[in-house]
């Protein structure tokens, strides 16, 4: 198991590492985004992470940046992190989905590595893959930064960080995960037995949770979660605003009928997010319970007034 | 009126759901839940039989409760609930009278009218809107035929004590009977009960008044009005309990949206509406008291997250208490307040046993003050 991080402590140093001139291009998503944004007050509270997935905005400047980041850090020693395979730079002749993505550590670091990302430039599509590669070309080879269709919500309004560098709000990361998994889907987390939807899904409950968590006595934060949504959605995707809200609920409440699904997706938050919440199946189901009723069904509410 | 006209008034009265005494003429009520044309002549021929007896000024008024509740989940996961839809529509209740009024005589027919009524969840929708207080009597009246709930001499003592509480006017058998949708010899007993103890005082009109109830037998009163209560307790398994505050604010916004009218705010909360002095900081938990047969589905709407529980030992965050108690003492100052007997009933039953009685000896100086009576 990775060991806890303050969250505060990561970005802190996530930030000084990059080039303060590409500080304001960068938008922290993710378990780091997640756990600055809930504990970065409570010097108690920490994070088992080891990705920190950096995103450049807009899409752009984001190869240009991401060139600029990544050969800044090369310079400074970093080291991809992946296995020899994928370390290998690539040549200018391969296509962007064969060379290896920018994900780079410390020589000597050893708790987490910087994954480098791009905003996506539109809408997903039905003929367009949801994860596309861009190349990014550097002094010493070509490697590729991913992009994935929903994650352009994470630009809507991010959270500006005492470290210059922004985050992305947690309903947004949530209704990326949403869009994301339509569906329970069969794909695995590499190396494990675990379903990737499940994963996802789950930390849109752990989410939700952490969200009420910050004002129990009267929950306001998720109770505002939809409008955001709808906002953002209607701000990134227009044209599809509604199609994409009546139909973000489909996931979690799939899995919610799911014990086993529910139950694996639990299992997954409480070694992350939730850790030392002990957050019980019962527990996880009625926050479920709660979200649709609070989130998903004021959101399709939202988008049914829009016709 | 002869004595033997007053026993048949009686015997007739039994034979139908409610009387009220309109300006114009007194209406008969006949309350059919049903979705059964059968059912539906049966209770136009019923109505017609005691019709016949009365004066020409009486009309009658048959209310067919159709159950049209389209629910959207389950407040318990383990007991999903299902969508229920008439099969009666009103083209085919129109038909229904106009053939009745074809077959009867027309001076019986055309005093005799024909409604059906939504029973939603938001509770029971009148089709036309008549004057506040038959409105709101008639309300009660199919409530309680809904519900197939009769009032019992504690249900007629209890509104007793609230009419007194509340320095109400005298009233008469019938209109108790009405209210608390109880039969004669019930009220009679409750009557009896309160007379023999000289606290009701009957007048040349034939109405009776509380004249003073004691602050020993309030509490008794309301100690045996909880333990005429069903009750309900939900628990939050997230551990996320929301305050009593935040739902009751949730509740009264979903009533400003015409949903879960007939359900009122008692507890703690409660209690410090009716009195502000009351010494507790925090409620332990929301009570709510439901006055209507309009079920729970409304606890989903309040927190999806909250589960039904058999547990009485477990820590509830919503206690629902489903009441006999007339709609009708529902306070709708600045919210919906359940009546100063539900507050106190759940002050005892958290076991705010000290507090209980502090409300009830302020509430009931309150009055006497305004009597001018010394107990």
């Amino acid at each position: 198991m990775t060991a806890p991080l303050s969250p505060k402590e990561v970005l802190r140093q996530v930030a000084a590492a990059l080039p303060e001139a590409c500080r304001q291009e960068v938008i922290i998503v993710g378990s780091l985004a997640a756990g600055y944004y809930f504990f970065s007050d409570d010097g108690e509270k920490s994070i088992r992470t080891k990705d920190v997935d950096c995103m450049f905005s807009p899409h752009a400047r984001a190869v240009a940046t991401a060139t600029r980041v990544t050969e800044d850090l090369l310079k400074a020693q970093w080291v991809q992190r992946d296995g020899e395979r994928w370390s290998v730079p690539g040549k200018p002749e391969d296509s962007p989905d064969r060379l290896p993505l920018v994900r780079l550590k410390r020589s000597n670091e050893t708790e987490w590595s910087l994954e480098l990302l791009s905003a996506p430039d539109n809408a997903p599509k039905d003929d367009m893959p949801m994860r596309q590669f861009h190349r990014v070309s550097t002094s010493i080879g070509d490697f590729a930064i991913c992009s994935f269709g929903f994650l352009a919500l994470a630009e809507y309004d991010p959270v500006v960080t005492q470290f210059g560098v922004r985050i992305a709000r947690p309903e947004m990361m949530a209704l990326a995960n949403l869009l994301h998994h339509e569906r329970i889907g069969p794909e695995l987390i590499s190396d494990t037995d675990l379903k990737r939807s499940n994963k996802d899904l789950g930390r849109v409950l752990a989410l939700a949770f952490l969200a009420n968590a910050r004002n129990v006595r009267d929950g306001t934060e998720l109770g505002e979660w939809a409008d955001g949504m709808w906002s953002a959605l209607e701000m990134k995707f227009k044209p599809q605003a509604r199609q994409l809200a009546m139909r973000a609920g489909r996931g979690i409440k799939e899995l919610l009928a799911s014990p086993q699904d529910l139950d694996q997706a639990l299992r997954i938050c409480n070694v992350g997010l939730l850790a030392s919440r002990d957050i019980n199946a019962q527990g996880f189901s009625a926050i479920g319970r709660r979200f649709v009723a609070e989130v998903i069904e004021p959101l399709e509410a939202r988008a049914q007034e829009s016709d | 009126m002869t004595s033997s006209n007053i026993t048949m008034n009686r015997l007739r009265d039994r034979e139908i759901d409610g009387r009220w005494p309109g300006r114009d003429g007194d209406v008969l009520i006949e309350v059919k839940r049903t979705n059964n044309i059968r059912d539906i002549r049966d209770g136009l021929l019923s109505l017609t039989y005691v019709l016949a007896a009365e004066p020409q000024s009486t009309t009658a008024l048959l209310c067919v409760l159709m159950p049209q509740s389209r629910l959207l989940g389950s407040v318990h996961p383990s007991r999903p609930l299902r969508t229920r839809l008439s099969r009666l529509s009103p083209t085919r209740l129109k038909l229904e009278i106009e053939y009745f009024r074809s077959v009867v005589r027309p001076n019986l027919a055309q005093r005799v009218r024909l409604i059906g009524i939504e029973d939603t969840e938001s509770g029971i929708k009148l089709p036309y809107e008549a004057e506040p207080n038959f409105q709101s009597w008639l309300e009660d009246v199919v409530a309680r035929e809904a519900t197939g709930v009769r009032g019992n001499r504690q249900t007629v003592t209890s509104a007793l004590a609230l009419s007194w509480l509340r320095g109400e006017g005298p009233l008469t058998v019938r209109s108790l009977q009405d209210l608390c949708g109880a039969s004669y010899p019930t009220v009679a007993t409750a009557v009896e009960n309160l007379t023999s103890l000289d606290l009701l005082e009957p007048r040349s009109d034939r109405r009776l008044l509380v004249r003073y109830i004691p602050l020993a037998l309030l509490m008794k009163i309301a100690e045996q009005h909880a333990a005429g209560r069903k009750i309900h307790r939900f628990i939050d398994p997230t551990g996320q309990v929301k305050s009593p505050e935040t739902l009751s604010a949730k509740l009264f916004k979903l009533q400003q949206q015409g949903l879960a009218t007939k359900v009122a705010v008692g507890g703690v909360l409660g209690a410090r509406h009716y009195f502000s002095d009351l010494d507790i900081t925090a409620s332990p938990r929301l009570d709510l008291s439901v006055y209507s047969a309009g079920g729970l589905d409304f606890v989903r709407r309040l927190d999806a997250a909250l589960e039904e529980t058999e547990d009485a030992r477990a820590k509830a965050a919503l206690v629902v208490h489903v009441t006999p108690e007339p709609v009708r003492f529902i306070d709708h100052h600045d919210g919906t307040w359940a009546s100063e007997l539900e507050c106190c009933a759940d002050l005892l039953e958290i076991g705010l046993t000290r507090e209980a009685h502090e409300m009830m000896t302020v509430l009931s100086g309150r009055r006497l003050s305004k009597l001018k009576v010394r107990p």
